[in-house]
């Protein structure tokens, strides 16, 4: 059985983390808690980390000695120059939590990379991992909407740039733009958002622990994971009921609609983890077999893995690490006019304060009449 | 052969004993005398009169008479004898002993009598009346009482005077009378006016009043009074008795009367055990006067337990009642009480009515019961819980606790 961590850092990293949470009570009800019991294959530890109490206290699922709170009035903001010195100011606090929650084989360090706390601490937090334990460290790492503005926009990538030199072993990334497509309010589609993501992240702690007809684990994810530039995305298709191919299945959870990240698979992608769960009568071996020579030989090696479910129809998880990203290049170019536009604002400012100038001349004066 | 001798011998003696006693029974001397013409012998009341008497011829002639009436005349030879019926069914014998000749003046008889079938104890008088002198006899007095009602018809709270009289209707004189009136069913005595009960003497013709005392009836209807009655004798010290009249009195109207109706009601007579049973009892004075320190006894079996009632219902000694100082006419009263079987079975509960009231005469007493029969009390639905074992309960308990408590855990693990 695997030891499990999994932190949460800022609102959308603790509210990611509640969701997993939730659905690890297999029902959909909120007073699961009450009846039902995590149903974790691996012992898994969830922590979350926020400098607003109000973030955590929203959170549902979570026990409570897994939330900590690092004060700091009204949270940080979406300065991360702050953030930053936040997570130095409450950095042994927060580790010896990490510490006393005993020996890990691998963590999980979720954030958004454009908010405030979130993306300042995790960079910082996945550096002092690495510094004092040796267990892998994956950052899975929520993008912006386009939208949100330049400040956001800046920030994510800036800390999407400073998780992968934390020595982070991997980023899984899920683009809030890209599952824009959810649909509906904020909020739901926030939810909707975070239990896709809760969904995959259960599903592959599920298979990481374990027994597959073929066999895929820990190793395999960390080998699927150190390929490509470091950055990956995951796929899915299944899980509701219905009577769909495996042979569909695969292809769905590589279709757009599947995956978390907006990837052309058979372009991008270096290196794949394929897990197909489901009834025996319903994986049809040549199907899959089909379907993975289909991309091993658009990308290379395909580790796969079975999990015989019965009574369950095929769902299908891949892993997906990506040599390039399109996607990322036009987020960071836009990103850059999004610094040169806060460049520009910062020097109308700094005229600004050449008024200031003009108005300290008359200091000491009292008006003669 | 030796016992049918002895016994002819016992016979023979018996025979012999009768044949003395009879001789003794046939004549029981009385006295022997000598008259000459004109005297007279009195016995009792009969006179026997020597008429004529003649040495020569030695006979006598004699006339007998009862008081004045001649009942018998005989003349008869010396040796000889005649007989007369004696009063009470006894007879007299009379014998000529001699006939002689006196001092030269009349010749003179001498009797013997005798009598048989007649006790001599009882004779009073037994003496020789000489010529020219009244014979003294003895009469029989006789007493008419009457008892007269003052009313013949009275009504109920009414007294009637009743008066007794005492006439001596008799030929002669009523010695040591002595009267008793016995008590009187259905009226109390009232004032006594005179009361003399004797002795006394009442002469011949004499008329005395005995007694005046009232009467009052006690209950309406048609009575008739006792006799009084007389004890007295007459000169002979023999006894007589007498009785008066029994004179009849109606007595109209009705008595007044509290007459309180019960009914003793169970709201259900099949009831769970343990569970109330409400009761109601009513009562009601449909008499005429009002009913005084009217009480009710509750009386519950064993195993049902008084739970509660109204505020008549008071409980002394372990046991409801209900006491009511005064209940008046046409009062109407429902007092409600309830009751707990404890155990299953039927019950009766029983009501037990008292009081008192003025029934215009006295004071009167009155009781009555209500019962209700047939209450059945059985298990209570539930009941079987009671006899079921404790993990029973405690099982459920604990997982209700259990759940409670898991509950509140998990609040307090997800509370931030
Ligand atoms: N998918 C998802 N994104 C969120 C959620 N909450 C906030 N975000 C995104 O996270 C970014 C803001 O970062 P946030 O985590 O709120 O800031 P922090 O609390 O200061 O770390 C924005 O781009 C939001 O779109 C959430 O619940 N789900
Ligand atoms: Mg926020």
């Amino acid at each position: 059985m695997l030891n499990i961590l999994m932190i949460g850092n800022g609102q959308c990293g603790n509210r990611i983390l509640d969701a997993v949470n939730r659905e690890s009570f297999g029902s959909k009800s909120k007073f699961a808690k009450f009846y039902s019991k995590q149903k974790f294959k691996s012992n898994v530890e969830t922590i979350a980390v926020n400098t607003a109490i109000n973030d955590l206290k929203e959170m549902k699922f979570t026990k409570a000695k897994d939330r900590i709170h690092i004060p700091h009035l009204h949270g940080v903001g979406a300065n991360r120059n702050i953030g930053k010195k936040v997570f130095e100011d409450n950095k042994e606090q927060i580790m010896r939590k990490v510490e006393e929650r005993g020996r890990f084989d691998v963590a999980f360090v979720i954030t958004s990379a454009s908010g405030g706390t979130g993306s300042s601490f995790s960079p910082l937090l996945v550096k002092e991992l690495k510094e004092r334990y040796d267990f892998p460290v994956y950052s899975i790492v929520i993008l912006p909407f386009r939208e949100e503005g330049t400040l956001y926009l800046q920030n994510a990538a800036f800390s999407l740039r400073e998780i992968r030199e934390s020595g982070t072993d991997g980023i899984i990334l899920a683009d809030n733009q890209f599952l824009k497509q959810m649909g509906g309010d904020v909020q739901s589609a926030y939810d909707g958002i975070n239990s896709m993501i809760a969904r995959r992240i259960l599903f592959l702690l599920d298979s990481l622990d374990s027994e597959m007809m073929m066999v895929t684990d820990l190793g395999d994810f960390k080998t699927v994971m150190s390929g490509g530039a470091g950055l990956a995305t995951v796929g899915f298709y299944g899980g509701d009921d219905q009577d769909v191919s495996v042979k569909t299945s695969i292809q769905k959870a590589l279709s757009p609609a599947g995956l978390l990240f907006s990837t052309d698979v058979y372009e991008e992608a270096s290196r794949a983890m394929i897990i197909i769960k489901g009834d025996r009568k319903h994986l049809n071996i040549d199907d899959i077999s089909h379907e993975v020579e289909k991309l091993s030989s658009a990308i290379g090696h395909v580790f796969k893995g079975i999990i015989i479910r019965e009574g369950e129809y095929p769902q299908v998880l891949v892993v997906l690490t990506l040599e390039s990203t399109s996607e990322l290049e036009r987020m960071y170019s836009a990103a850059v006019d999004a610094i040169n536009m806060e460049r520009e604002k910062k020097s109308r400012v700094e005229s600004q304060k050449d008024m200031d100038k003009a108005f300290s001349q008359i200091e000491g004066y009292e008006p003669s009449y | 052969m030796i016992l049918l001798q002895k016994k002819f011998i016992l016979l023979i003696s018996a025979v012999l004993i009768m044949l003395l006693l009879s001789g003794i029974a046939l004549g029981a001397e009385v006295d022997e005398v000598t008259l000459v013409q004109g005297d007279a012998y009195q016995i009792n009341n009969y006179l026997i009169d020597a008429r004529l008497i003649t040495a020569s011829g030695q006979t006598a002639s004699f006339d007998v008479y009862e008081r004045e009436e001649k009942i018998k005349s005989s003349m008869i030879s010396v040796n000889e004898s005649f007989t007369f019926d004696f009063e009470d069914g006894g007879e007299v014998e009379v014998e000529l002993v001699k006939v002689d000749s006196s001092s030269g003046l009349l010749d003179r008889a001498t009797i013997a009598i005798s009598i048989s079938g007649y006790s001599l104890r009882d004779l009073h008088t037994t003496k020789k009346i000489p010529y020219g002198d009244d014979p003294d006899f003895v009469g029989v007095p006789e007493l008419e009482i009457t008892k007269e009602v003052g009313a013949e018809t009275v009504n109920v709270g009414e007294s009637v005077r009743i008066t007794v009289k005492a006439k001596n209707v008799g030929d002669d004189e009523a010695l040591d009378v002595r009267f008793s009136d016995s008590p009187k069913r259905s009226f109390a005595l009232g004032d006594t006016i005179l009361d003399d009960k004797g002795p006394m003497f009442i002469g011949t013709g004499e008329s005395k009043t005995i007694m005046i005392y009232e009467l009052k009836p006690t209950e309406p209807g048609t009575f008739t009074l006792t006799p009084t009655e007389a004890t007295f004798y007459n000169k002979a010290n023999k006894r007589f008795e007498a009785e008066s009249n029994t004179p009849t009195i109606t007595v109209e109207g009705s008595l007044q009367e509290a007459d309180v109706t019960i009914s003793h009601s169970a709201e259900s007579r099949n009831v769970e055990r343990n569970s109330r049973i409400n009761m109601v009892l009513n009562l009601k004075n449909e008499g005429n006067t009002a009913a005084q320190g009217l009480r009710v006894d509750i009386e519950l079996p064993d195993d049902i337990e008084f739970v509660g009632g109204d505020d008549e219902v008071e409980v002394i000694g372990g046991n409801p009642r209900i006491y009511i100082e005064s209940f008046g006419q046409q009062q109407e009263k429902e007092i409600t009480y309830s009751v707990r079987p404890k155990v299953t079975g039927t019950y009766s509960i029983g009501a037990k009515l008292f009081y008192k009231y003025d029934d215009g005469i006295s004071t009167s007493d009155a009781s009555k019961e209500a019962t209700v029969d047939n209450i059945n009390v059985v298990e209570a639905k539930y009941d079987f819980l009671l006899e079921l074992p404790v993990y029973v309960y405690i099982v459920p308990l604990l997982i209700f606790g259990a759940v409670g408590a898991w509950i509140i855990h998990r609040q307090k693990q997800y509370k931030f």
